[in-house]
């Protein structure tokens, strides 16, 4: 079986962005850029799929500029067979990087997209889902755990996946060829060694342009203003619990003659 | 033009974050209709049909429908697509957040979710890195809307309306894929209030460290009818449930307190707590950064704030 891993280029999860100057989106073309960090937990799953025996080949594809080459260096680094980029001079909007990953997936035969549940920037969380409607294929979301399915009735391939679910978690048999979109416990990305990363280096990156995989990728979303999100609060700070209490009682949030 | 909101059911039950949506929903100054879909929902629907502005409650009633799966659902919802030009789903359920993205895919159009703030039918307000800034976007194809909304965010609809809106019993097609099935479901007990609706809310950092302290918080919850909250750190430290998990990645919540222990106030947790009305951290860092988004702050000893906090709570 082949995975298809797509990993994502996001500003570095340690960043705090504030808006640009004059209500434009925050400027982080010079900000540390980093793998999605769900993607990165989706990669490490397949990895572990691959060597528990249940895929044979990863192919790790990232979409965006050429700066995106970067994150692709960490997917071999890490353990990935392959690594395909798709330029294009802005990262695509759910719609378009859907329908090219869609391309991807059929062109390299993969049984299996293994992704991120949601882009740490932009936080859509849209993609995987209208990757499986694009292919057709069912969907296991937040997933948490990955384990191979017995033979089913009709002797189709199925994977068992462990979603989280607001009061809980629920495992779904889900048939291949599918799309899972990992959430945070999915799995632990492995560390990246400094020779791996060398080795990394050397390693070829297959190129491909969205004409060629019969997109035309095109914005259907406007940013009309940004804002900061709220006036920092400034905590004014109390000197004992006695304090605290009262201030909650002032208003109404502590239990006075037993109602809280 | 008709706004199709996705309820919130869970067998026979409607949730109530479905009285939120159709809140958002009158927005769009068009006639609103609510899709009841799952097994033996009739009596979500008729609870539906009592919400004000709903015109017409859609009930899908069907097995293949009972898990709100995202196949089967997507396919219904497009089905039904011809004359609703907006789809209103809410990103307290998670099933919403599986399906109404599939099915922009299916509509092949961009949809939008964590949507905070309907401006017109093509602007809309919602975050954006991890709820640092805000951002108003707009759509710019006239395609239908497929939008998830932010419940905590709207006004919710009254349920008191002496007539009824009328349900309609769907035709549910044929041909409806059910390839995905549930093998086993894990629920944590919940007892306590839920964390979405609480209103207050115990957050719970890796600054409750030791049995002793977290049983305390959970006593203190009780006593104040509160929900108990969690890091990503804490779950991750196997020391609470993973729904527990307010931030980025887990549930947003707007309480009218929150009450943050020995949490350091990183970005990604913030996230989830902004709307609340009043935020108050214990921390014993006084360089803490929650000190920095909180509206009240008191530098003590998570064990001892808890310890002082429960024993207040008894005498009175
Ligand atoms: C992609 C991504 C998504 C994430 N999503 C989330 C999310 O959804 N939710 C989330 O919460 N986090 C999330 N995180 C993690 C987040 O970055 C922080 O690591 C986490 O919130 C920190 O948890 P904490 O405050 O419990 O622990 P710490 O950061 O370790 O802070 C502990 C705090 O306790 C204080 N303390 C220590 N001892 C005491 C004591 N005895 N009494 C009182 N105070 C004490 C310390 O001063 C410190 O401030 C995410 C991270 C990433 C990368």
């Amino acid at each position: 079986m082949k995975i298809l891993a797509p990993v994502r280029q996001t500003v570095d999860h340690n960043v705090i962005v504030h808006p640009g100057p004059d209500g434009r989106m925050p400027d982080v073309a010079g900000a540390p850029r980093a793998i999605n960090p769900f993607d990165e937990i989706a990669l490490e799953a397949a990895l572990q799929l691959k060597e528990r025996g249940l895929a044979e080949v990863v192919v790790a594809v990232s979409i965006g500029p050429e700066a995106v080459e970067k994150t692709l260096r960490t997917a071999l680094a890490m353990g990935a067979d392959e690594a395909v980029l798709v330029e294009v001079p802005d990262f695509p909007e759910p719609p378009d990087a859907a329908a090219l990953l869609a391309a991807l997936a059929q062109r390299h035969e993969a049984r299996l997209v293994l992704m991120g549940k949601q882009e740490i920037d932009n936080d859509f969380g849209m993609t995987a889902q209208m990757l499986a409607a694009r292919l057709g294929w069912p969907q296991a979301m937040f997933a948490a755990a990955i384990e191979p399915a017995g033979e089913g009735s009709g002797g189709e391939e199925a994977l068992l996946v462990t979603c989280e679910r607001e009061t809980g978690t629920r495992t779904l048999r889900v048939p291949l060829p599918c799309v899972i979109a990992a959430d945070l416990r999915l799995a632990q990305p492995r560390f990246v060694s400094l020779a791996n990363m060398m080795k990394a280096k050397r390693k070829p990156v297959a190129r491909l342009s969205p004409q060629e995989l019969g997109v035309r990728p095109r914005r259907r979303l406007e940013v009309v203003a940004v804002e900061a999100a709220e006036q920092a609060r400034a905590a004014t700070m109390l000197e004992s619990i006695d304090e605290l209490v009262e201030v909650l009682r002032q208003r109404g949030l502590w239990p006075a003659g037993g109602e809280a | 033009m008709t706004v199709l909101v996705l309820a919130h059911v869970n067998g026979a039950r409607l949730l109530p974050g479905t009285a939120h949506l159709v809140g958002a929903a009158r927005a769009f100054d068009q006639p609103v209709h609510v899709l009841v879909a799952g097994e033996g929902a009739r009596e979500a629907a008729e609870r539906a049909a009592r919400l004000d502005g709903v015109e017409r409650v859609l009930l899908a009633d069907d097995t293949r429908l009972a898990q709100q799966l995202a196949e089967p659902m997507a396919v219904l919802l497009h089905s039904l697509g011809a004359g609703h030009d907006v789809f209103v789903g809410g990103m307290a359920s998670m099933a919403h957040r599986e399906i109404l993205p599939r099915l922009a895919g299916l509509l092949d159009v961009m949809g939008l979710s964590d949507v905070l703030a309907i401006e017109d039918a093509s602007t809309f307000r919602r975050p954006a890195y991890a709820g640092n800034v805000i951002t108003t976007v707009r759509l710019t194809d006239d395609g239908p809307r497929v939008l998830l909304l932010r419940e905590n965010a709207f006004e919710r609809a009254g349920e008191e309306r002496s007539q009824p809106a009328p349900v309609e019993e769907l035709a549910v097609p044929d041909d409806l894929p059910a390839p995905v099935k549930v093998l086993a479901e894990e629920r944590h007990d919940d007892t306590g209030p839920d964390l979405e609706s609480a209103r207050i809310v115990l957050g719970m950092g890796r600054g409750v460290s030791g049995e002793e302290s977290r049983e305390m918080l959970l006593e203190l919850a009780e006593r104040l009818n509160a929900a108990v909250a969690a890091t990503r750190m804490v779950v991750d430290d196997g020391l609470a449930p993973s729904e527990w998990q307010v931030g980025q990645t887990g549930k947003r919540i707007a309480p009218a307190l929150y009450m943050a222990f020995g949490i350091s106030g990183a970005h990604q947790h913030l996230a989830g707590i902004r709307d609340a009305e009043l935020i108050v951290a214990v921390n014993t860092d006084d360089q803490a950064p929650i000190f920095r988004a909180a509206d009240f702050g008191l530098v003590m000893d998570a064990a001892e704030a808890l310890r002082l906090l429960r024993e207040r709570s008894q005498t009175k």
